[in-house]
C-alpha cells in the first residue's frame, strides 16, 4: 500500500510539474540559446534546468506562472554560471556554422530579396550585439528580450535588487542601440537619425 | 522635463514602468521635441526588431520528450512521506484513484506516455515526414546508419493503414525509428526502439500472436499498444479504437513474422557499433 501511495504521489507531482512548466520551454530555450551560444549547449542547459527544477520542486514556493518562470530561470542562470561560462563564452562569441547558415536565410517571410537581405543583416547584427555585451549586462538583456520578463522577475532570477537590474538593463539597452542603430530594420528609421542625435553611452 | 530626462527615462517609458504623471510629462515633451521623438521611436523600433529576432530561436521538437523521459526515469522528487496527516491524505487520494482511474496503476509510465507525447507533438506541429515513401525497402535503406540497430522491414499495407514514410525520433535517451502510416487523413506511428534499460508495462491486455502479448493504453486522445519482441519495444500510436488498434498490431506482428520466416528480415538484437 505504501508503495502504491508513493507511486501515485510521484505521478501526481510529475504531472503537476509538467503542467506548470511545459509552456515555459520556448522562452527558456530562447534565453538558453543566447546565453550558451550553441543549439546543443542550449538544449543541454534547458534539459539540466528542468531536471534540477524537478528535483527541487517539492521545496519550491511557486504561486503563479510568473513565479514559476522566475524560479526556473534562476535555476537556469545559476546552472549556466556554474558550468558554461567558465570555459565557453567571451565577448567575441564564435557562432556555430549551423547558426551562421540559419542567420543567412532569416527574414524568409519577406518576399522582397533586398528587404530580406536587410532583415537578415539586422538579425545577425542584433545577435552579435547581444553576444558582445559584458556578461552581467548580457544576462539581464537576454532575459528581458527573450522571455519578456519584468524587472522584478529578472531580479529574482539573477538574485540581485530590482534597482541593479534596472541599471544593468539601461546600460545594456543603450549599448545595443549604439551598435544597432546603423542596422535598423527599417532603413527609413535609420536615415532619420542624424549625427546630432548620436547616443551617449553610459558605461 | 528636459531632453536629458527623456534620454534617461526612454526605456522605462517604453516598458510602461513610469507613473501616470511621469509618462504624461514625457508625452508632453515628445509632443514638442522632434529630436526626442525620433530617439524614442528609434528605441521602440530597434527593440521590437530585437524581440522578433530573438523569438526566431525555437526549441527542437524532441527537447520536451528528452526532458520528460528523464523526469520519468526518477531523477527528481525524492521527498519521503512523513507523518500521519500526509499518509492519510495520500491514502485517500490513492483509494479514490484506485476506484476511478485504473490506468493509474500501469507502471511504469515513461514507455507508455513519451511516445504518445511525441506523436501528439508531431501531429499538432503539422511537420512533414523525414522521409516520404511507400516502398518498405527504400524506407529501410533510409534508416540505414541512422539508428544503431537493425530494423525489420516495415509492412507496406496492414488494413486499414498504408505505409507513407518514416521519421527519426529521439526520446527516452535513445534513437527511435518511426514507421509512419496513414489511416484516411490521420497518421499512425509505429515506433521501434531498444528495450535496454527500460521498464515495460506489466499489465497485459491483449495477445498479438503466439508468445507475443501487449499492453493497451489510452492517452491524450490516442490509443497506444506496446509490445516487446527480441529485445525491441514496438509502440503503436494511433487515433483508433482499442479494438481497431489491437487488430492493427496483430496484423503488423503477423507480417513481421512472415517476412522473418521468408528470410527477408534483417531484424536482429545485435547492436551495431
Amino acid at each position: 500500500m505504501a508503495d502504491l501511495v508513493e507511486r501515485l504521489r510521484k505521478r501526481w507531482t510529475r504531472e503537476k510539474f509538467e503542467r506548470q512548466t511545459r509552456a515555459l520551454l520556448p522562452g527558456l530555450y530562447r534565453a538558453a540559446y543566447r546565453l550558451a551560444g550553441q543549439p546543443a549547449d542550449a538544449e543541454d542547459l534547458v534539459h539540466d534546468t528542468y531536471v534540477k527544477a524537478f528535483a527541487a520542486y517539492d521545496r519550491a514556493d511557486i504561486r503563479g506562472e510568473a513565479d514559476c518562470r522566475a524560479w526556473l530561470t534562476r535555476i537556469m542562470v545559476n546552472t549556466y554560471r556554474d558550468r558554461y561560462r567558465r570555459h565557453q563564452r567571451s565577448p567575441e562569441v564564435q557562432r556555430s556554422p549551423e547558426e551562421a547558415e540559419v542567420m543567412s536565410i532569416e527574414g524568409a517571410p519577406l518576399a522582397d530579396p533586398a528587404a530580406r537581405a536587410e532583415d537578415s543583416q539586422f538579425a545577425r547584427a542584433a545577435k552579435e550585439a547581444i553576444d558582445g555585451l559584458p556578461e552581467d549586462l548580457r544576462i539581464v538583456v537576454v532575459l528581458f528580450f527573450s522571455q519578456e520578463m519584468s524587472y522584478r522577475e529578472i531580479a529574482e532570477a539573477v538574485d540581485c535588487p530590482v534597482g541593479t537590474v534596472m541599471s544593468r538593463l539601461y546600460r545594456g539597452r543603450r549599448l545595443l542601440r549604439e551598435r544597432l542603430q546603423d542596422h535598423a530594420p527599417d532603413g527609413k528609421v535609420a536615415s532619420k537619425v542624424d549625427s546630432n542625435t548620436k547616443l551617449k553611452v553610459v558605461r | 522635463m528636459n531632453c536629458r530626462d527623456i534620454e534617461e527615462n526612454t526605456h522605462a517609458f517604453l516598458d510602461g514602468a513610469l507613473s501616470d504623471m511621469q509618462a504624461e510629462a514625457i508625452r508632453h515633451h515628445l509632443g514638442a521635441c522632434a529630436a526626442c521623438r525620433r530617439e524614442v521611436e528609434l528605441a521602440r523600433t530597434l527593440e521590437s526588431a530585437v524581440r522578433v529576432v530573438v523569438a526566431e530561436d525555437k526549441p527542437p521538437e524532441n527537447l520536451w520528450n528528452r526532458i520528460a523521459g528523464n523526469l520519468a526515469d526518477g531523477h527528481g522528487s525524492k521527498r519521503r512521506i512523513r507523518g500521519s496527516v500526509w499518509t492519510g491524505v495520500a491514502a485517500a487520494i490513492a483509494l479514490l484513484a484506485l476506484a476511478t482511474v485504473q490506468s493509474f496503476l500501469a507502471k511504469p509510465v515513461a514507455v507508455v506516455e513519451v511516445p504518445v507525447s511525441e506523436m501528439r507533438t508531431f501531429v499538432e506541429s503539422r511537420r512533414p515526414l523525414d522521409v516520404a515513401t511507400t516502398d518498405p525497402q527504400q524506407l529501410l535503406a533510409w534508416f540505414d546508419g541512422k539508428v544503431d540497430f537493425r530494423l525489420p522491414p516495415p509492412p507496406s499495407t496492414v488494413k486499414p493503414v498504408r505505409l507513407v514514410g518514416g521519421r527519426l525520433c529521439y526520446f527516452l535517451d535513445r534513437r527511435v525509428a518511426s514507421y509512419m502510416y496513414r489511416h484516411g487523413d490521420r497518421y499512425v506511428s509505429l515506433y521501434i526502439f531498444s528495450e535496454s534499460g527500460l521498464e515495460i508495462p506489466e499489465r497485459v491486455s491483449a495477445s498479438l500472436a503466439q508468445g507475443v502479448s501487449a499492453s493497451v493504453h489510452r492517452r491524450e486522445g490516442f490509443t497506444h499498444v506496446v509490445w516487446v519482441e527480441e529485445g525491441f519495444v514496438y509502440s503503436l500510436v494511433a487515433d483508433l479504437s482499442t479494438e481497431e488498434i489491437v487488430d492493427l498490431a496483430r496484423g503488423m506482428t503477423a507480417q513481421f513474422k512472415e517476412s522473418k520466416h521468408a528470410g527477408g528480415s534483417r531484424m536482429s538484437v545485435q547492436v551495431l557499433g
